[in-house]
């Protein structure tokens, strides 16, 4: 008898009732390493079932094991994806036709399953979609403390921060940091830091990952979530009504947000935002970017990146784009290394976590892929 | 995000009291506690409630017929199953009337010779 971690307790809980049963059943028999490491299970209609562990594809067998390979893994049927949406949908399909015609539906505990078929347009818009050929399971995961040790970094006293840009490749876990750091900014750490209201506008819900307007994930005590909702309308509304001193985005780059992103700054309310890319040099000459960059609108910079040779890195600068601190495994030495290494951040490089695959290991920050 | 039927039957049954509102209890109780579909909930709900309700062959098959469509289709589908529905229970509902008018004359006649005969007798 063991105890179940958080994760295998959830994904048991949270995703495998969804499954079709010839799938849950091979699934509740997976090793409980796999389980702490999936991150996707990916079915299609007419092809092996495929999970991802750790970023690396694998097949399940009816028996609960992986095989490298898709032969004698298990397959799956288009009326078991039918009936597995329809389960998703609370056997009401018409209740999430938006979350559907969007292209994926939010479940309980914020996983969120993607889906695509033949979309029905009408006027130009999906208005349904049909023949479902694909899913996509993606578990979310939090990661509770992974920006302790960068939020030190952008506060300025016990009652202000600086307008920050997260920045980092797809899949490296810049909206992990950005929840994580929204949370510690809205809780506070006293005496430290006070917390501070914050507003977040999840536009593509996977911020919060909300379920029936209930966001799923912690983002402190102090943080309101206006969800699904263009990022320019959702500052304009929680400008209006809710007063908050820090406005969260999630991958800001919209040309159209640029004038609702500096009225918030003018505003005196601060900015904590993400953004797709490598560095803040690259981002300088992107349309979404330029004025903001012109107008020196971001004070720090939160640089995420990963390599082959180096560990997980993450890198603080500040608006001039001089080096405040690092951590991870890059050779440079931090401005305050011991402390920054406290930040409770487990990272491991590609090469380990293929080599890691399905042999256990623990805390894989790998984001969530978005 | 509408309300998923399970909810919505829910609440009706909250809201309500009657017949009715047993049923939808008893379905969304079978499909949310119990984990059983709309469908089958439906199926096992009307089974019980049969001997309860002085229904028709031909209206029961319709009332099987709206468990097998709730919540399968999108809202416009849904929208156009109820409504065929209620056109279909309109027609069954103005049959049912047209038997009790009948029947209504008929035991009101055999009402008015029973009542003849006993005055001849008693007489």
């Amino acid at each position: 008898m063991y105890l179940k971690s958080k994760v295998e307790s959830r994904i048991e809980n949270e995703i495998f009732p969804y499954l079709p049963g010839r799938i849950k059943n091979a699934a509740q028999k997976l090793d409980r390493q796999v389980i702490n490491q999936l991150e996707e299970i990916r079915l299609r209609a007419g092809k092996p079932v495929m999970l991802v562990l750790c970023g690396y594809d694998v097949f399940l067998h009816e028996n609960g094991r992986v095989l490298q390979q898709p032969s004698g893994a298990l397959t799956t049927s288009a009326e078991e994806l039918a009936e597995m949406v329809y389960k998703t949908c609370e056997n009401s399909w018409y209740a999430f036709q938006e979350d559907i015609n969007k292209g994926f539906i939010t479940v309980r505990g914020g996983h969120r399953i993607g889906l695509v078929g033949t979309p029905v347009i009408e006027n130009g818009r999906v208005i349904n979609i049909k023949d479902i050929s694909s899913l996509n399971v993606r578990i979310a995961r939090e990661i509770t403390g992974c920006g302790t040790a960068a939020v030190k970094h952008l506060v300025r006293g016990n009652r202000d921060i600086y307008n920050t840009l997260i920045i980092s490749p797809p899949g490296v876990g810049k909206t992990t940091m950005l929840r994580d750091i929204v949370r510690i900014v809205s809780d506070g750490f006293p005496p430290v830091f006070d917390g501070l209201k914050v507003g977040a506008v999840d536009e593509r819900g996977e911020l919060a990952a909300c379920y029936r307007g209930i966001p799923q994930n912690d983002l402190g005590l102090r943080t309101d979530v206006i969800h699904g909702i263009p990022k320019k309308e959702g500052m304009e509304m929680l400008l209006r009504g809710m007063s908050p001193n820090v406005i969260a985005l999630d991958e800001l780059g919209n040309p159209e947000d640029v004038s609702t992103v500096l009225q918030v700054m003018n505003g005196g309310v601060r900015l904590i935002a993400t953004a797709h890319g490598y560095d803040a040099k690259q981002l300088k000459s992107r349309l979404g970017f330029l004025e903001l960059f012109r107008a020196n609108a971001f004070e720090r910079f939160v640089v995420l990146s990963e390599s082959e040779k180096h560990f997980y890195e993450i890198k603080i600068m500040d608006g001039d784009g001089n080096v405040l601190a690092v951590d991870a495994q890059s050779g440079r030495k931090p401005v305050d290394h011991n402390g920054f290494n406290d930040g409770g951040v487990h990272a491991f490089t590609k090469a380990y976590r293929k080599a890691g695959a399905y042999q256990g290991g623990s805390g894989i920050f790998t984001g969530t892929g978005e | 995000m509408g309300l998923p039927l399970g909810r919505a039957l829910l609440s009706y049954s909250s809201n309500k009291s009657g017949e009715m509102a047993k049923f939808t209890k008893q379905v969304s109780e079978l499909h949310i506690r119990r984990d059983m579909t709309i469908e089958a909930a439906w199926q096992k709900s009307l089974e019980q409630f049969r001997e309860l309700w002085p229904i028709h062959r031909e209206e029961w098959t319709l009332l099987m017929s709206v468990g097998e469509v709730l919540g399968k289709t999108d809202k416009a589908g849904q929208s156009a199953f109820i409504q065929m529905m209620r056109d279909k229970f309109s027609v069954q509902e103005k049959k049912a009337e047209e038997e009790r008018a009948r029947k209504e004359k008929l035991y009101k006649s055999l009402g008015t010779l029973g009542g003849l005969a006993l005055v001849l007798v008693l007489v």
